[in-house]
């Protein structure tokens, strides 16, 4: 790279850290309570005589904030290991088996355990993780291609659903709250559920950049990254098991989010050289930006109700997609 | 020197290869041709170390399925049937020919990018190496391709019917690059090939294949000469001279 398109790509990142903090304090800024200049800044600030302001935008805004920042990173990181992985444009953790996973274990919980309400988001963490390694195995007893993998998942996936149907159809109790978890939201998010996602989150991101040249040269296809000393089925089974991980962090808490996995590489193609660690670096910046956007509409638009993250992501999520994939062939 | 030593591959139980020996001679074009399902492309893979075969491939008298994927990708190169039109740049193809020399997560060093600069000067794309792949020439993809390899830099170069999906003028340039290859970058070539007449114009030995056994293996006059050609593909030959040169076309 030469050093004009080097600075140009790392104004570019600068440029989405702040509009990242940008949107982040408009976040803080604007909820369900209405708060004015003064009481912001005083909440903000630690005046006295603000303590009430204080604790909202410190127990329930920022975590809610720090949630979307996290959950948008880690399915955007997914999505991005997924799509270079499969060399497959429609890969997003579903495939993967992400949500079906985390779904019927969330489904199970509530089936047989439904007032441990604490251990959801490790159910569905393990539900989603499991999944993956589940997919995985399968794959691996046959050529553990692109397409084992994909058709794997579609397999599993398929049986998982068909397990929450029957559950849920059988108690219906169970889908209410189930179809809450599956839409997607941060509301309510605790700072100290948030902790080890991060922490997943980010060891998945430092994984991916370490492995991103290696990714990059499966996109020739298998033959010739094994001509070029890439272990291709042992890169498949770590980049795999990192998409899984990662995604899985951010259903723990996040829910069902649908399309931020499969949106967001998309937009990181569009403005990047299209190498996988200058994806990698984008997309973890604009996933976060996209989930943080979405939480915001949701809570100011219909103000004091409030749209979970998930339903404003799909409406914003699916035009922008179909926006892509037309101009993409207008392109062609 | 390159040697092949009583090669068998099996897969699902049918017998793909059986028994197959021959060797090359450093600096020189290898054509192996054969019917569709003659089993040329697996015997590709078995030097790329993507199919299990028994037998033993030595090269300089070390058998190479002793060498670790790092050590042979530093030995053997690929150019394969499809040259995938990737969203990468042409530089960015030149750099992954430099993997077999890089550890995960290490930057290219000084040596590597000397190697590249190389690569993609004698290739000629100066001119279009920030360009992706999808968005140049399938000639142009061919000297990226080409750039790639010669950063591998690898001493055996393995091309597995790399003009089946290009138009005649454009595989007559791609021959020319591969002639190149073994005259001005002294690379050792085995080339799987499906057109009879390029191979007889370019190739310094001929291996016929015929349901997996060697039908025929020597110098490419000798083999021509043979008559085996026509027997396999049920083809004639004719000579021709065309600007000067003596020319052997089967049809």
């Amino acid at each position: 790279m030469t050093r004009k398109i080097k600075m140009k790509s790392a104004y570019g990142k600068i440029g989405l850290v702040l509009i990242l903090l940008f949107l982040s304090l408009l976040s803080l800024r604007f909820g369900s309570a209405e708060m004015t200049d003064t009481q912001f800044l005083g909440g903000l600030f630690n005046r006295q005589g603000f303590e009430t302001e204080r604790i909202i935008l410190l127990t329930l805004r920022l975590p809610r904030i720090l949630a979307a920042i996290t959950a948008g990173a880690g399915l955007s990181v997914s999505g991005v290991i997924l799509q270079s992985v499969t060399g497959n444009e429609l890969a997003s953790p579903n495939i993967i088996g992400v949500n079906a996973g985390a779904g019927f274990f969330m489904v199970l919980m509530l089936f047989f355990a439904p007032n441990t309400v604490y251990l959801r988001p490790l159910a569905a963490f393990a539900g989603a993780f499991l999944t993956t390694l589940l997919i995985l195995f399968t794959a691996s007893k046959g050529q553990f291609s692109k397409t084992t993998v994909i058709l794997c998942g579609v397999g599993i996936t398929a049986v998982l659903n068909a397990g929450i149907s029957f559950l849920t159809y059988l108690n219906p109790d169970v889908l209410a709250d189930y179809s809450f978890f599956s839409v997607g939201g941060v509301a309510g998010t605790e700072i100290k559920e948030l902790i080890l996602p991060a922490f997943a989150v980010a060891f998945c991101v430092i994984i991916s950049l370490v492995l991103s040249g290696k990714i990059d040269i499966l996109c020739l296809g298998d033959s010739l990254a094994n001509s070029l000393g890439v272990n291709v089925k042992l890169l498949r089974v770590v980049c795999l098991a990192v998409a899984g991980l990662s995604a899985a962090s951010a259903v723990s808490f996040a829910g069902l989010l649908g399309f931020v996995g499969l949106v967001v590489p998309h937009i990181a193609r569009k403005i990047t050289d299209g190498s996988v660690s200058e994806m990698l670096k984008v997309s973890v910046l604009s996933g976060g930006i996209l989930v943080v956007t979405a939480d915001l509409m949701g809570r100011t638009l219909f103000a004091p109700s409030e749209i979970p993250v998930g339903v404003i992501m799909s409406f914003v999520g699916a035009p922008f997609l179909l926006y892509i994939v037309i101009r993409r062939n207008k392109n062609a | 020197m390159l040697e092949f030593k009583n090669i068998s591959v099996t897969k699902n139980k049918k017998a793909i290869l059986q028994n197959v020996s021959f060797s090359v001679r450093p600096h020189t074009i290898t054509a192996i041709i054969g019917k569709n399902g003659s089993g040329k492309s697996t015997l590709i893979s078995c030097l790329t170390g993507e199919s299990k075969y028994k037998g033993t491939v030595f090269f300089s008298d070390e058998d190479i399925s002793l060498l670790s994927l790092k050590q042979r990708s530093r030995l053997v190169s690929l150019l394969p049937q499809n040259l995938p039109a990737a969203p990468v740049t042409v530089e960015a193809l030149a750099e992954m020919g430099r993997n077999p020399y890089t550890d995960i997560g290490k930057r290219l060093s000084e040596k590597d990018r000397q190697q590249i600069e190389k690569a993609i000067e004698s290739a000629g794309i100066t001119d279009i190496r920030r360009k992706r792949l999808t968005e140049i020439s399938g000639g142009e993809r061919q000297k990226a391709y080409i750039a790639m390899v010669l950063s591998q830099n690898t001493r055996v170069i393995a091309l597995d019917e790399p003009t089946t999906y290009m138009d005649v003028q454009v595989e007559k340039a791609f021959m020319s690059l591969v002639r190149e290859l073994k005259e001005k970058h002294k690379k050792t070539l085995l080339v799987v090939m499906h057109d009879l007449s390029a191979a007889a114009e370019i190739a310094d030995n001929i291996l016929l294949l015929d349901e997996g056994k060697v039908k025929k293996f020597g110098e490419t006059e000798a083999v021509i000469e043979s008559g085996a050609i026509e027997e396999t593909f049920g083809v004639a030959r004719y000579e021709c001279e065309l600007g000067g040169e003596k020319r052997i076309i089967f049809r």
